[in-house]
């Protein structure tokens, strides 16, 4: 599953059903990875427990309990405009994932289930960058892109809106 | 040293100009309890904190503001892009227009430019955290005003999860702050 959209709905509509939650197949394997360390993440962790990187993401925080809400505001749907959008949208949300799980690392470094969770983030992030960047082009001046062209110049430049 | 990645923290996609709220959000770019001020205060603060955690944490913090200053400036630009020389005016932004065009300056809501004094450091660890952890609450309390002060749900987006962030920072900055007390840091 490619698309952010479909994947927004396909949570919506499978997040009780127990078949996904062991399909090795569906987009969000890291929920069942989070679920087996929950247990050991609860005992250390002051912070109870993590919310799985949509979840997370869409809202700015990964942490279940350090959530609050303000005056009865949701947080937005995130949806993609196109293909590349979606990729973006991936990426970003894998990546908000390992930026908060860090910060709770650096103050709780022996806690091996965030680690854990850290290094799935990670890795998930790192495939879909390599996917988006043989699609679109870098991400970062020293990402390795396949071409005799400079690539990095080419737009759409994170401050325009997304098309 | 850093690295830019070609892609926002979060995503902002404003399709509508709304001039009066481009000049309220600038507060966060250049205000006292904006980005830039946080990014700098942490980036700052960091070489005389104590120990290895304390270093890792202001760095971190820190460049995750330097991510919601390009969030935030990207919301200001979307606002202000598509403007007329008449809606400026209307907005009170003509003063703002003389001197900088539609182009990006760091000021508060009032037009205040963006000082050093927003760093706020002491070399003390447990002095910084406390400023830390004020500047945090002050930004989450500003973000509220500016999400009453808007219905756009492009722009509410962005200000909730910016909003969410304050307080992640807050709570990881009360929990150094905690330990170093332990520790016995007056």
């Amino acid at each position: 599953m490619n698309n952010y959209n479909d994947y927004y709905n396909y949570l919506n509509n499978n997040y009780n059903d127990m078949n996904f939650m062991t399909n090795p197949n569906n987009m969000i394997t890291d929920m069942n990875y989070q679920q087996a360390f929950q247990n050991t993440f609860m005992q250390n962790n002051p912070s109870k427990d993590v919310a799985d990187t949509f979840k997370g993401f869409k809202r700015g925080n990964m942490f279940n309990n350090l959530y609050s809400e303000y005056n009865g505001f949701k947080p937005q749907e995130l949806k993609a405009t196109g293909e590349r959008e979606d990729l973006i949208l991936q990426i970003d949300e894998q990546r908000f994932a390992t930026i908060d799980l860090g910060l709770y690392l650096d103050i709780y470094p022996n806690d091996q289930a965030a680690l854990n969770l850290f290094n799935t983030y990670l890795n998930k992030e790192k495939e879909l960058k390599a996917l988006y960047e043989s699609k679109y082009g870098p991400l970062t001046l020293s990402s390795p892109v396949q071409t005799n062209n400079w690539l990095w110049n080419d737009g759409p430049w994170p401050w325009e809106v997304q098309k | 040293m850093w690295k830019y990645v070609k892609s926002l923290e979060y995503p902002v996609n404003i399709k509508k100009k709304d001039l009066r709220m481009a000049k309220y959000l600038v507060t966060q770019y250049g205000g006292a309890n904006g980005e830039l001020a946080a990014a700098f205060r942490y980036l700052n603060q960091r070489y005389t904190m104590p120990d290895d955690k304390g270093k890792a944490l202001l760095t971190d913090i820190g460049t995750e503001e330097l991510a919601h200053v390009e969030m935030i400036s990207t919301m200001i630009y979307q606002l202000l892009k598509d403007a007329t020389l008449k809606e400026i005016r209307e907005a009170g932004l003509d003063s703002h227009y003389a001197e900088h065009g539609k182009g990006l300056y760091p000021t508060d809501a009032n037009g205040v430019p963006f000082t050093v004094a927003y760093f706020a450091t002491t070399g003390d660890p447990i002095a910084d955290l406390s400023e830390d952890m004020a500047a945090e609450q002050k930004a989450r309390a500003v973000y509220e005003n500016l999400i009453n002060l808007t219905d756009d749900p492009d722009v509410i987006g962005p200000l909730l999860f910016l909003r969410q962030r304050e307080i992640i920072h807050f709570t990881r900055f009360k929990e150094l702050y905690d330990e170093y007390k332990k520790k016995g840091y007056k």
